[in-house]
């Protein structure tokens, strides 16, 4: 088995650097944790609050890598017909109705109905079966709302990279695929699993690095904006929400406010506006008993974290 | 002690590197992280890789490969400070031993922080959050571990729905699975295909594939008498969430007698249920007969609602007024016909508790699992003894 192209990448500062100039903003210990999953080979386990761009570091490093990403979005039940292949049942029935019509011999119909050209391939084999020169990225999402019984099946998967097809036999990755997996932390993953894995953690961003963020991935949005943005969502994150807006959502607010041509933020604007931060309505509701002029004055004044009564 | 980076240009060696991550590892085993061998042997290998003179590369290093989860994140990070930066430790000179304190003083800071913080908001317990960011696990937390008997109705709302995610767990992922069938709505393709394709597309034999059915049935005593009237009231509501959600449970209540409140049990609103239960029930916190019960269950109910693969649960603090004999011949009864018999019982979440009354002496014999059932906690812990067994 080949491993992946050791110029991949040199070191975690590339990996950042490239990360930046695909409007990534990533911090010092995802590049480092990212180049050490490349380099030793492992997967890598990605855990953090909805939002905050979990996903998006296997979309960014596919560009990166230009090669193709392959995604498997995990949910209760998911089973191998979903996730690792599946034979194309109505090709099947039509080749023997061909075969049928052609007069072939009884004992010879439906020999070849199980080969490769009657496979439909799952994103698992997809990735095991697509790198040629560079390592394709497999994005495992959201693996914590599969089941155990997949758990188990994604083990094997991912230690052997190999998959065996009982009509056809065992197939086994040119290139090990970059692995990244995500957990939202709705259970507890199984140990066997996150023990194959490189473990990283994405929190919260500070707000110097949300801002970078915010200025990057809206182009058009003025700094000052940025900044009463960012200080508002940095204190709304210490308010107790049932769901925190992640990064995501700072995004999303920030194009609405350039969108309605808010050039600061002021009490209204977050008013007519908190729809994109708040997805529940006892989180607006809660937020919306607050006063919010003096909030937004507050956070205007004060440095530091607004103490509110 | 200090930073690996520091090791380095000391020129002491791998040698000396490698010891202090043992150790280090060990420190962490000895808080609650489990560390094998395999996660120290990635750490090495990624030490390979990074400038270690770098003290966020190999923080970095450390974290990605010696832990594998954020609810581990905290500790790991308290001791990985203290153990390369000697801060808010008191003595590093043998840190195997002090390992236990360390956790302790870790704990010790973390309830202060809450305690702190519980201040700053009012002494509200819902409000508290840790620094790192738990989102609202502590407040899962802090009601897990509540007394079921002094909830407020407010915690005991949540409380419900709490079980009704436990329970909708073990209730629908197994049933996604496919089995094999012959009738069914679901063709199953693929052995339809392996099994005739040899014959041509006329001799295609149907096979199907349904819900997997779970064969084990699953049937809830719940002792209402007096003595347990403080967390039946309570228990009766955390049923009515398992109910709504396994629509395969039976539910018996007694004390002097048994009645089945299933039914009762299947309204979509529990005021509703709790009246019906109120009009069915005549014997709620009266005495206690369980022998007498359960010979009532076994002669009639058993056989309209059990079938051999039943596991049964009884709910009760096992306070007996009855004939022990009986109760003993009845348990046994229930025995030999149970697939397995757990008995949850309130008391048990005492440390102090012994099973010394005499009904709770009798039925121990011939119970399979003796669970507590005290807080949500021992809930979730039965609900995943029951997913075990139930298949």
């Amino acid at each position: 088995m080949q491993s992946i192209p050791r110029h991949c990448f040199s070191s975690a500062e590339e990996i950042e650097s490239r990360f930046t100039e695909h409007r990534y903003i990533c911090d010092r210990k995802l590049a480092t944790t990212l180049f050490l999953a490349t380099r030793l080979e492992k997967p890598m386990l990605l855990e953090g609050e909805p939002g905050v761009g979990k996903t998006e570091v296997a979309k960014v490093l596919a560009k990166i890598l230009d090669t193709p990403l392959i995604r498997l979005q995990c949910y209760e039940g998911l089973d191998t017909n979903t996730a690792l292949y599946e034979w194309n049942y109505p090709r099947q029935m039509l080749e023997l109705r061909l075969q049928e019509a052609r007069n072939i011999e009884k004992n010879r119909i439906g020999e070849n109905i199980f080969s490769e050209a009657f496979l439909l391939k799952r994103p698992l084999l997809q990735a095991i079966q697509s790198g040629t020169t560079s390592p394709p990225v497999l994005l495992i999402d959201e693996v914590d709302r599969s089941d155990e019984e997949f758990e188990a099946f994604l083990l094997e998967v991912l230690s052997d990279f190999q998959i065996t097809i009982p009509e056809l036999g065992t197939i086994r990755a040119n290139i090990r695929p970059v692995v990244i997996l995500t957990s939202n932390n709705t259970r507890q993953l199984h140990d066997a699993l996150k023990r194959r894995c490189l473990f990283h953690y994405i929190d919260y961003p500070d707000p110097e690095r949300e801002q970078r963020i915010v200025l990057t991935r809206v182009p058009g949005v003025r700094e000052e904006l940025t900044r009463q943005i960012c200080r508002f969502m940095q204190w709304i994150r210490t308010e107790n929400l049932y769901k925190r807006p992640g990064i995501a959502e700072t995004i999303d607010w920030a194009e609405a406010l350039l969108s309605l041509g808010r050039e600061e933020l002021t009490a209204d604007a977050v008013e007519a506006t908190l729809g994109c931060i708040l997805k529940h309505k006892q989180d607006l509701d809660q937020v919306n008993k607050l006063d919010l002029p003096l909030i937004v004055e507050q956070l205007e004044h004060d440095t530091t974290r607004p103490h509110l009564q | 002690m200090t930073p690996p980076g520091h090791i380095c240009s000391n020129n002491t060696g791998d040698h000396h590197i490698f010891n202090q991550v043992v150790e280090f590892s060990r420190l962490l085993h000895n808080a609650g992280i489990s560390v094998n061998p395999a996660k120290l042997i990635d750490l090495f290998r990624c030490i390979e890789h990074i400038d270690i003179s770098n003290p966020e590369d190999f923080y970095t290093a450390s974290r990605a490969t010696l832990i594998s989860s954020h609810r581990d994140l905290a500790v790991f990070d308290y001791l990985y400070e203290s153990f390369w930066y000697g801060r808010e430790t008191r003595k590093q000179t043998k840190p195997l031993d002090t390992g236990a304190d360390e956790i302790e003083s870790a704990d010790q800071k973390n309830q202060q922080d809450k305690l702190q913080q519980t201040r700053d908001t009012g002494g509200s317990g819902r409000q508290n959050k840790p620094e790192f960011n738990r989102s609202s696990y502590s407040a899962d937390e802090y009601l897990m571990k509540k007394d079921l008997g002094q909830m407020t109705p407010e915690e005991l709302e949540q409380a419900r729905r709490l079980v009704s995610e436990l329970v909708r767990l073990i209730a629908h992922i197994r049933s996604r699975r496919r089995k094999m069938s012959k009738r069914g709505h679901e063709l199953f393709f693929r052995r339809m295909f392996r099994h005739t394709s040899g014959y041509g597309t006329d001799n295609l034999k149907m096979v199907f594939r349904n819900k997997r059915k779970r064969k084990t049935r699953l049937i809830l005593l719940c002792d209402v008498s007096g003595s347990m009237e403080d967390y039946s009231r309570f228990l009766i509501q955390i049923i009515y969430a398992m109910r709504q959600e396994l629509k395969e449970l039976e539910v018996a209540v007694f004390s002097t007698h048994m009645t089945v409140i299933t039914d009762c049990l299947s309204l979509d609103n529990i005021g509703q249920s709790l009246d019906m239960i109120t009009e069915t029930v005549h014997d709620w916190a009266g005495g206690t007969n369980i022998g007498q019960c359960l010979d009532e269950f076994n002669r009639s109910l058993s056989r309209e609602i059990s079938s051999a693969r039943t596991i049964i649960v009884i709910l009760s603090d096992g306070w007996d007024r009855g004939d022990a004999g009986v109760m003993a011949r009845e348990m046994q009864r229930l025995h030999d016909n149970a697939y397995r018999i757990l008995w949850l019982n309130p008391l048990l979440g005492n440390d102090e508790y012994q099973p010394l009354c005499q009904g709770m002496r009798t039925a121990l014999p011939w119970i399979d699992y003796f669970l507590p059932a005290h807080n949500l906690e021992s809930f979730a812990g039965f609900l995943d003894r029951l997913e075990k067994l139930w298949r």
